[in-house]
Order: C-alpha cells, then sequence, then structure tokens
C-alpha cells in the first residue's frame, strides 16, 4: 500500500490548512470577548511520576486523588503515530488488525503469522475483545502489504491496517448572537416538556477525545520548551458545566488500547464539546445547555491530540516537538472504546469521527455494540468541498438498524457546505455552518490554555462558551436525542433509529437524500409519537 | 368542484321527481295490434306512488381500509358511529335519495413504529370520521311482503380529525381535514307496523387521499378513507304510504 496521506478531514479544510500555515495552531476560537472564564476546582497538589509508574493510584471520576498520574503512551506507541504523521500515513505504519475465522486455534494463528516475513508467534497478538488482534511487526512497516498477506491466509476473516481517523471539527470564534440556535432549530424546549433530560439511568458513551473527569491543580507533566524537556505542574479540571456525579466508568484508550488507563484528560476541547452538546448540565446559570442534560456521560478517550503526544514524546525523554498536529483517533482504541461501551452498560454511543478508507474493524466493533443493545449516532463526515468521498465506519450506518450517520445543517435548516453527501447520510442536525456564520456553541476548555506553537506549559482546568462546527457537532444531538427516547423506555436500538428517521423533518429532495438523509432530527416527535395522520 | 358536482346531481334527482316527468308503468291487457280503424284505447292510468319521507337512526361499523394503522393507533381497524339521516322515496317510480349524517369516533394512543412491533408514546390521540351522505338509490319491494331491497350510491363529504389531548401538546399537532368521496351501498329495510321500519345496509366508501404523506398511514403506505361498512337503522315513515 502506497503512503496516503490523510485528508484534511476538518470541516472546512482551507480552514484548517489557513490555520496549520499560520504557525500550526490548531485550536484558533477562544472565549468571546467579554466572557468570563470558569476556573475548575481546586485539589491539592500531586505528583505525576514518569511513564511506566503503575504503582500510584488511579483516581476514579469525581475524587480529588492524593497521588495521580497523567498517563501517557509508550514510547513505541508513540513513535508509530509520530512516523504516520511524519510520512503522511492514515494508518500507524507496521499496525494490523486481524480477526480469526471462528475455530481458528492458537496453532492455526500460528500457522497464518507465518505468510508475514517476521514471522511473529502469535504469543505478541494483542488481543481486543475475543476474536479481534493487533500486530506489531518491526519488519514490514507497510500495513497495507501485512494485511495483503494476512487476509490471504485461509485461517483469516480479514485483516486491516490500523487506520487512524479525524475528528469531524473545525474550531472556530463566531459572534456570540448564533448562540445556542442550534437547539431552538430542533424545538428542543418542547422535547424537554416531555422528557426533561432525560434520565440518570441512561449512559451515554463518547468516545472521543476525552471529557476531564477529575480535578488536579498541579500535574507534574513533561514537555519540549524549545530547548529541553521540561517538568512542569500542569493543571487539569473538570468543565463547571458537568459535575463530576455525571460521569461513569471513563477510560482513555490511547495510552492502550487493551489496558486502558481510567484516567480521561481531554486536551482537545473536541470531546468535551461534543460531550457538551449530548448533556451538560442546564438550567443552572452556567455556560450553556445540553440534550440530555440528566443522563450520565461515559467519557471514552480513543482519539490522541498534539499534547497527548508531545506528553509521551517528553516524557520519553526524546527532545524536541512531535509531528503533526492532528488529533487522530487510531482504529484499535476506537474498536476497544466500542467493545467497552457495550460490555459496560452504554445505552448510547456518539462517535464523532471518520476516515476514508474502509474499516472492517471498526464495523465489527459497531455491530457488537449494536447487538448489546446499544444506539451509536455517528459524523457524516466534513468532506463536501474535500473530495466527497464516503466516511468510514460512517459509511456503514445504512447496514445497521440501530446506527445513524448524522448530517449537518446550519442556522436556516441549510444543509451545511462541508457535511460529506452520500447515500450513507441518514438524518440531519445542527452541526454549524461558518460559510453563514452559524457555529455550535458548547463549553468547553479554554483555547488560549493550550494554543499550539506558542503554548509551551498547558493548562486544561480552565473552561469557555466555545463555538465549533461540522458533523461532529450534529451527532451528538442525535445522540443526546437517542438518550431522552432511551429514558422513556425505548432502548431497542433498532426501535430508536425507526423513530428518529420516521419523525424527521424532510429537507432537501422529497424523501430520503443524500444531502439530509431522512431529514431534520425533531425531538418533540420523536418522543411525542405519531398519528394516523401526523 | 365535488361541491358544485354534488348539487346538480342533486337538483337533477330533484327534476326526475317532478310529476309532469312521472311516467306509467303499467302494460296493456290486450295482446291483439289494434286496428287502424279502431280508436286507440286509453292507456290505463298507473297511479303514481306518493312520496315517502322516513327519517331514521343509525348505527355503522367501519372497517376501515387503513387497517394496519387504526390498528396501530386505537388498537383496533373497526371504528363504530352513530348518526341519523332522511330518506324521500319514490322520487320517480322506485328512486329514492337520502342525506345523512355519521359520527365516528375511537381513542387511541400516538405510537412508534419500529418493523411490526407498535410501541406506544403513551400520549393519547382522540381520531374521529364525521361524514355527510348525500345520495340515493332504487328500490325493490319483495312482492306481498313488508321487505324491500335496495342499492345505491353517494357522494360523501368527510371530516377526519386527530385531536391530542395531553399537555405537551400544541394545536398544530392536531388533524382537521375535509375530503370528499363516494360510496355505493346495497341493503333491505322492513316495515314493523305502520309507521316503523328497520334495515340494514352495507356500504363501501372510497375516500382516497385522506391519509398518508405523514403520520403511521405513510409508514404503512396506506392513503385513503375507504372502509366497508355495516349500518344498521330504525327509522319512521311519513305519508300517505
Amino acid at each position: 500500500m502506497a503512503p496516503r496521506r490523510s485528508s484534511i478531514r476538518f470541516s472546512t479544510g482551507l480552514l484548517a490548512a489557513a490555520a496549520c500555515l499560520a504557525g500550526g495552531i490548531l485550536v484558533v476560537s477562544a472565549a468571546p470577548e467579554g466572557e468570563p472564564q470558569v476556573k475548575g476546582a481546586q485539589v491539592p497538589n500531586v505528583v505525576a511520576p514518569r511513564v511506566g509508574a503503575k504503582s500510584i493510584p488511579v483516581p476514579v471520576a469525581g475524587q480529588s486523588p492524593a497521588r495521580m498520574t497523567l498517563p501517557v503512551m509508550s514510547a513505541e506507541r508513540l513513535a508509530a503515530f509520530e512516523e504516520a504523521a511524519a510520512r503522511g500515513l492514515d494508518y500507524l505504519p507496521g499496525q494490523v488488525l486481524v480477526k480469526f475465522k471462528p475455530g481458528v486455534n492458537r496453532a492455526g494463528q500460528q500457522r497464518a503469522l507465518q505468510a508475514l516475513r517476521s514471522r511473529p508467534d502469535a504469543s505478541v497478538l494483542e488481543w481486543i475483545g475475543d476474536d479481534l488482534a493487533l500486530l506489531k511487526d518491526t519488519v514490514q512497516p507497510d500495513a497495507g502489504i501485512l494485511s495483503d498477506q494476512l487476509a490471504a491466509q485461509p485461517e483469516v476473516a480479514y485483516a486491516q491496517p490500523n487506520y487512524l481517523m479525524e475528528i469531524h471539527a473545525t474550531p472556530n470564534d463566531p459572534s456570540y448572537s448564533a448562540r445556542q440556535w442550534n437547539l431552538r432549530a430542533i424545538n428542543m424546549q418542547r422535547a424537554w416538556d416531555i422528557a426533561p433530560g432525560g434520565s440518570n439511568s441512561v449512559i451515554v458513551a463518547v468516545i472521543d477525545s476525552g471529557v476531564t473527569t477529575v480535578a488536579a491543580q498541579n500535574v507534574n507533566t513533561f514537555t519540549w520548551n524549545g530547548s529541553a524537556i521540561v517538568q512542569f505542574a500542569m493543571p487539569i479540571g473538570l468543565s463547571p458545566d458537568f459535575d463530576a456525579s455525571r460521569f461513569v466508568s471513563p477510560r482513555d484508550f490511547t495510552i492502550s488500547p487493551s489496558s486502558p488507563s481510567t484516567l480521561v484528560v481531554d486536551t482537545d476541547s473536541h470531546g468535551t464539546h461534543v460531550a457538551g452538546t449530548v448533556g451538560e448540565n442546564t438550567n443552572n446559570n452556567v455556560a450553556l445547555a445540553g440534550i440530555a442534560y440528566n443522563t450520565r456521560i461515559m467519557p471514552l478517550k480513543a482519539c490522541m491530540s498534539y499534547w497527548d503526544r508531545q506528553f509521551a514524546r517528553s516524557a520519553a525523554g526524546t527532545p524536541g516537538f512531535t509531528t503533526g498536529t492532528t488529533t487522530l483517533c487510531s482504529s484499535d482504541s476506537v474498536v476497544a472504546a466500542f467493545r467497552f461501551a457495550a460490555d459496560n452498560g452504554a445505552n448510547v454511543i456518539n462517535y464523532s469521527a471518520g476516515s476514508n478508507s474502509p474499516n472492517t474493524a471498526a464495523r465489527d466493533a459497531i455491530a457488537y455494540a449494536i447487538s448489546k443493545g446499544v444506539f451509536i449516532a455517528i459524523s457524516n463526515g466534513n468532506d463536501a468541498t474535500d473530495g466527497n468521498e464516503p466516511s468510514y465506519p460512517a459509511y456503514y450506518a445504512p447496514d445497521f438498524n440501530g446506527m445513524m450517520s448524522v448530517a449537518a445543517t446550519g442556522q436556516t435548516n441549510q444543509h451545511a457546505i462541508y457535511s460529506t453527501t452520500n447515500d450513507h447520510t441518514e438524518i440531519s442536525a445542527p452541526g454549524g455552518d461558518n460559510s453563514v456564520g452559524d457555529v455550535v456553541w458548547q463549553a468547553s476548555i479554554l483555547s488560549t490554555d493550550s494554543i499550539i506553537g506558542s503554548t509551551i506549559f498547558p493548562r486544561f482546568d480552565r473552561y469557555s462558551e466555545r463555538g465549533k462546527q461540522g458533523t461532529s457537532m450534529a451527532s451528538p444531538h442525535v445522540a443526546g436525542i437517542a438518550a431522552l427516547i432511551a429514558s422513556r423506555g425505548i432502548t431497542n436500538p433498532a426501535a430508536i433509529e425507526a423513530i428518529l428517521r420516521q419523525t424527521a423533518r424532510d429537507l432537501g429532495a422529497t424523501g430520503k437524500d443524500v444531502q439530509f438523509g431522512h431529514g431534520l432530527v425533531q425531538p418533540f416527535y420523536a418522543l411525542f409519537g405519531q398519528g394516523i395522520r401526523r | 368542484m365535488r361541491l358544485m358536482i354534488s348539487a346538480v346531481v342533486f337538483a337533477a334527482a330533484t327534476a326526475v321527481a317532478s310529476p309532469s316527468l312521472a311516467q306509467g308503468t303499467g302494460s296493456s291487457s290486450s295482446t291483439r295490434p289494434p286496428s287502424s280503424s279502431q280508436a286507440k284505447p286509453a292507456k290505463p292510468k298507473v297511479p303514481r306512488p306518493p312520496l315517502e319521507y322516513r327519517a331514521f337512526f343509525l348505527v355503522d361499523a367501519s372497517m376501515m381500509a387503513a387497517s394496519q394503522s387504526f390498528k396501530a393507533v386505537a388498537g383496533s381497524s373497526t371504528m363504530f358511529g352513530y348518526g341519523a339521516g332522511g330518506e324521500i322515496h319514490n322520487l320517480w317510480k322506485k328512486l329514492f335519495m337520502r342525506v345523512a349524517f355519521a359520527s365516528a369516533s375511537r381513542e387511541g394512543e400516538r405510537v412508534f413504529i419500529n418493523g411490526t412491533d407498535v410501541i406506544p408514546s403513551g400520549f393519547p390521540v382522540d381520531l374521529g370520521i364525521r361524514t355527510v351522505e348525500l345520495g340515493g338509490g332504487w328500490r325493490m319491494p319483495l312482492t306481498n311482503r313488508p321487505v324491500a331491497l335496495y342499492a345505491g350510491g353517494g357522494l360523501l363529504f368527510t371530516k377526519y380529525t386527530e385531536t391530542n389531548s395531553s399537555a405537551v401538546a400544541l394545536p398544530e399537532d392536531d388533524v382537521a381535514m375535509s375530503v370528499t368521496g363516494y360510496s355505493v351501498q346495497g341493503g333491505l329495510d322492513m316495515k314493523m307496523g305502520k309507521r316503523f321500519t328497520v334495515g340494514v345496509e352495507a356500504q363501501y366508501r372510497i375516500v382516497p387521499d385522506a391519509l398518508g404523506g405523514n403520520g403511521v398511514s405513510a409508514l404503512f403506505a396506506e392513503d385513503n378513507l375507504n372502509a366497508f361498512v355495516i349500518r344498521g337503522m330504525v327509522g319512521v315513515r311519513f305519508g300517505k304510504n
């Protein structure tokens, strides 16, 4: 497989490219002028040891630990990400996800692995769930060749590169007046008359860049100051618009898909923004409103920011800045997160990322989650103005009753200019369209605290209202509404999809179309039901 | 337009009831052709049957063609209704005309549909079908029996309603629409003493384009309010007959 440059997946490629050219700045939005920033809760100082320390107790959500560590990935894993970024690959080099056919035993697995030049032992396979394994080949970096060789073996059901997916959002900084038009556009107020915030028995897993679930003022962290690796005390904190009690079973799969950390820190802002739309605290006189604000959030970090990689690089003792500024979600982490959510009581999953490469492992994980009774909302892709290629795994949505691929609309219910148009589009929700000044506002990490290229010592404990656009922002609307439906006792994912599809307001061409799918999601009618004629 | 058509039909029917247009139906008692030299015998005058008026109460059981939609929302595809009407018999020979009003209603619940599963939402909705019939037909009395068969048809002016009573509903969530259709019917009635009648009738109503578009009827591709109706009637006769 020829090295392939990942396409810029942000909703407006030109904006993202311009931001990168202007000094590698990824996050360009900031708190609106005059907007007071809100500081996270204060806790006693803690000391975070370097990578590899395993004896440090890891806090659970909402508790103030006496000692904690900021988990970082291994040097080997970091190297794979940096090499992928340096070579413009959309997969981690030398890594494949392989699924063996049912009944293939260890001997069969070993025989299949002999097809590779490195002839690895089956014991090196890292298992994600019962039937999917991650193979890291140190001899052949081209994961396409590895997967082709493995896929040709009779014992193998499929093999694929460990693809990297990108989040489907673009940071923005629009006018204050645009805030929360998104909830009015779908008449959320009426839906809350029926299901005010949903039930705390419903769990929404947000597979993303994480949502910080614990506050700590001085987490010892390593970074590069331009001339040396330095240690600094990094503050982290919860969003003031999320109570710690709202979080359940946080996990960080970017550190290790098979052995995730229970400490989750969002160093990007995307995950917090997405979770905010799903259901940040509402009617609390803080920041903005979320849709399912009484449900619980399961923050599953599967997407790794620039800062995650930088901290790991410095912690490993490697001088310099990490390569690439894009937040990336590796398939192994994503697959592990889907399976974890399904196995740990999630009713709804939101996943706002994707790539242009087919991803059978992700498809299998989706099928697994749906089979466990989980409804999935997934971003449709932001490539309408950038080749309009389909986005995976959103592309698989029509194959499942229980997963919906969500396109984005703007303030006048117009198709957002960037929102991918394809047969896999199933439903629409507000995602913003900055070409006409619309963005979706939620509380998230204060952008000026972690500007790539100019910030040396970032902090992730201060929050502001931030505007973003993308199908990333549209998808959590559907996830939140699905959580409200689940709160009313309808938890069958196929039923939730049917309800959302049947009650959507048809936009564009009559019936299902490639721009809007079945139309704009209508939360009130998705809860109110249908009569014979209306 | 349909109102105009119905008005024209009604006017025409009224016109044929005019005595000047009444025609005898009796045949000559002679089988021989009349001789050209003989004076043509006067045709025996058959008395025109007197007009008869009836008023009746009715009870309908309507089996809706949109059965899946009605079963999903109302739990049954049968709507029961009641009403009243009036008829004029012997307008011309055995022609009769009818005007009737019927109202059917049923309590239901808003639902979600997932394949073959019907999932109740918990919010009530009342269904209503009110129909004005304007029609007529031909009566065929059975000899020496107080029973008459009849067949006919007519225009239907139907108002279909869905009314939501829950606190979260707004008027815009209700449905109130008027549609025009037509019907064919046949039945029999029997005189009960001098003034009373009872009857039973089978009616098929065709009311196109009343449903579909939205709601569960769109999901089931049921777009009409067609119905097979069994009607029972109790009436009172007026007139000289």
